[in-house]
């Protein structure tokens, strides 16, 4: 999508958003509950269009999918959108009749998508009677059942344990390995951590958009080592190091110094240490939660500046 | 081309299933109709004979015995009685045991000889508009027979004076004529006949128009339409798939309700299964696309609920079951035309209850509204699939 916007009786929901979702690539489309993710991906189904801006779904438009190309989609809505009344079964099969899979594939196609989200046990099961985690796990397997090139999975964590959710991730990286696309929508900011791409979301604008390594980076400003010493020290000599962009001193005794790649500056920032004859309680690289990387992206978007700029990380990053 | 089937036969199936899983509506759906029907045959018994109580004077000289008074028009006019004195006819009147006094006069005779026309006194108690027509109709042969009782008394008075061999029987003097009338109809009139046919279109229209009604809402309710829009089904398949599975399913109740009206309430069916078939598929088709388009037409279930009411409804008052259609103003009655029922009543009774369509023109008209109505169905299916914000 590019550029895009989206109103709602006035309401922005998305304000210039662009990113692509390259062929092959596990997108994660990451941002707290009401940021604008849904409408983010609705617009990919063509369930909306765009206010202003360009958006295209495997090279079509959205609103105007040939059927050829409707069937290479796999769709997971956020809500549970099963029929309580079918087994788990039918309604594999259901949806896999939808996308005009015949008797023999259906059959087949049905006991593998049950079996890969592990409900197969449950396959004569009433879907009303299926847990929560159950029936998203069931949904995944509606979207799956007709092996679709690019899956569009809106919340399929929301909801779960953690371990129902480690096992979501686990099957979602194992669709990108068989060569699908994937874009997943999710409010747990930790789940970057999973996706090749992460597209960061609130307020309806895309905060960042890029690898998880690379998020960290623009929070960050770079990446960090954490120095702690014992003893008087200002750390001036820090500073002229080769690699080093910024130093913030947080008193006493602790630096954080903002460099381009820690693994080549830390030994000159432990040599330098030893030289000025300081004694070194610990050096570290820093690597702050996604949550944290999150919450100082949108720090630094609320506050007007660049992310990804060459301006100092957050202050609340800082803390001792 | 096969793959367009699996997908309407996948709708198919789904619409069956999910309708014969919920045990509640299975039970309104199939228990419902036919516990309606027999309890509509089993308890109806018509309306009850009306029952007169004639008051004949001692003095009068008429006959105290009241089948001399018999209209002969059992289950329509029973005559309970007679007593010598108005004022024992009228306890009897406020006491319930009758519904009409028919009171001749004391010395009818005896005025009669002086030039006097008499009155014979007729008194009801009712506020039913249909037992006062009843009534009223039955007044008048009531009298008449009073008076040919009376014209007879004075023919014998008369006779009695003449000598002659060939003196004429006073009553036949009394009533020279007697009407013979014939129904050509094919079948004897029978109000659960003719009503059960009415009652058996009634409960087939809304059981199809509640099945589409609900259908659709469900779809949207469950939020699938954002599923069903990125899949590659079309609208024709998924009102095909629809449209099948209620048909099955209305179709299979019909059959059934058709058998117990035929069976179990002695209902005549004298056209070809065919005919009959033909029908009732249409009013199935055209009750269906009716319930599709109302679905779509709303935006909830209680919506669609409330309107399929009101259908209920209309077609009960202008259908024809409850009020003869031609009762009402002639634009209603062009109204009326438009509900499916009003023409499959009309072609039902013919069918069971005559063996012919006296107006096939109707099978053209259900044929219409049932194409019309699928069209209409199938453009606001495609519209809400197309529908974006």
């Amino acid at each position: 999508m590019e550029r895009v916007r989206k109103d709602f009786n006035g309401v922005r929901a998305l304000e210039d958003v662009t990113f692509a979702v390259p062929r092959g690539a596990l997108v994660g489309v990451i941002g707290p509950s009401g940021a604008g993710k849904t409408t983010a991906i609705s617009l990919f189904t063509g369930n909306l269009v765009p206010t202003r801006g360009v958006v295209r779904t495997l090279g079509e438009e959205p609103l105007r999918l040939r059927r050829r190309t409707r069937e290479r989609i796999g769709l997971m809505p956020q809500r549970f959108t099963l029929y309580p009344e079918l087994t788990t079964s039918e309604n594999v099969d259901f949806f896999a009749s939808l996308f005009g899979l015949l008797a023999w594939r259906r059959r087949r196609r049905t006991r593998e998508a049950l079996q890969l989200v592990e409900l197969w046990g449950v396959r004569n099961r009433m879907t009303a009677k299926l847990s929560g985690g159950m029936q998203r796990r069931l949904q995944l397997a509606c979207a799956l059942v007709h092996e679709p090139e690019l899956l569009i999975l809106d919340e399929p964590t929301a909801g779960l344990d953690p371990l129902l959710r480690q096992g979501v991730w686990r099957e979602l990286i194992q669709q990108r390995e068989r060569g699908r696309t994937v874009v997943v929508t999710t409010q747990y900011v930790v789940d970057a951590e999973h996706c090749d791409l992460v597209a960061l979301i609130a307020d309806g604008r895309l905060l960042a958009f890029g690898p998880p390594r690379d998020l960290r980076r623009m929070a960050l400003g770079g990446e960090v080592v954490q120095v702690e010493v014992d003893g008087a020290w200002h750390g001036d000599e820090l500073e002229a190091l080769a690699g080093v962009r910024h130093l913030h001193r947080i008193p006493p005794g602790r630096f954080w110094v903002v460099v381009d790649n820690a693994g080549e500056v830390t030994p000159a920032v432990v040599e330098t240490v030893r030289r000025v004859g300081v004694e070194v309680v610990s050096v570290r690289e820093y690597r702050p939660s996604f949550d944290e990387i999150f919450a100082a992206l949108v720090h630094r978007d609320r506050e007007g500046q660049e992310v990804g700029g060459a301006a100092a990380p957050a202050a609340f990053l800082l803390r001792p | 081309m096969l793959k367009a089937a699996t997908r309407a036969f996948a709708v198919v199936g789904k619409e069956l299933l999910v309708v014969l899983r919920r045990p509640s509506a299975l039970a309104t759906l199939v228990v419902g109709p036919v516990v309606i029907l027999a309890v509509f045959g089993l308890s109806y018994t018509g309306q009850p004979p009306i029952r007169a109580m004639l008051v004949v004077p001692a003095a009068s000289g008429l006959p105290t015995d009241a089948r001399a008074y018999d209209l002969n028009q059992p289950g329509v006019l029973q005559i309970v009685g007679t007593q010598s004195t108005l004022a024992s006819a009228r306890q009897a009147l406020a006491a319930g045991d009758a519904d009409i006094i028919v009171a001749a006069p004391d010395n009818a005779v005896q005025q009669l000889l002086h030039g006097k026309q008499v009155a014979i006194q007729i008194e009801y108690d009712t506020v039913n508009p249909y037992q006062h027509a009843v009534i009223s109709r039955l007044a008048e042969p009531l009298a008449a027979r009073v008076n040919e009782k009376i014209v007879g008394q004075i023919v014998a008075m008369a006779g009695s004076q003449v000598s002659s061999s060939n003196k004429p029987d006073p009553n036949l003097i009394a009533a020279p004529t007697r009407a013979e009338t014939r129904d050509l109809a094919p079948t004897e009139p029978k109000l659960i006949a003719f009503y059960g046919v009415a009652v058996l279109a009634l409960i087939v229209q809304h059981l199809g128009l509640t099945l589409g009604a609900l259908s659709m809402n469900g779809d949207r309710r469950l939020g699938m339409l954002a599923l069903l829009r990125v899949a590659p089904i079309s609208a024709l398949e998924l009102i095909t798939g629809k449209y099948v599975a209620f048909v099955i399913l209305t179709g299979a109740i019909t059959g059934a309700l058709v058998m117990l009206m035929t069976r179990a309430m002695g209902v005549p069916m004298l056209a070809p299964v065919g005919s009959v078939t033909a029908l009732l598929l249409l009013l199935i088709l055209a009750s269906v696309g009716l319930g599709l388009v109302l679905s779509l037409v709303t935006s909830s279930e209680s919506q669609v609920i409330q309107l399929a009411l009101l259908a209920l409804l209309a077609s009960v008052f202008f259908g024809g079951l409850a009020i003869d259609l031609s009762q009402f103003a002639p634009p209603l009655q062009a109204a009326a035309q438009f509900l499916p029922v009003t023409e499959a009543t009309r072609l039902g009774q013919d069918l069971f209850l005559r063996g012919v369509a006296t107006e096939p023109w109707r099978f053209g008209a259900l044929a219409a509204m049932a194409a019309g109505l699928t069209i209409v169905a199938l453009v606001l299916l495609r519209q809400e699939l197309m529908r974006r914000r």
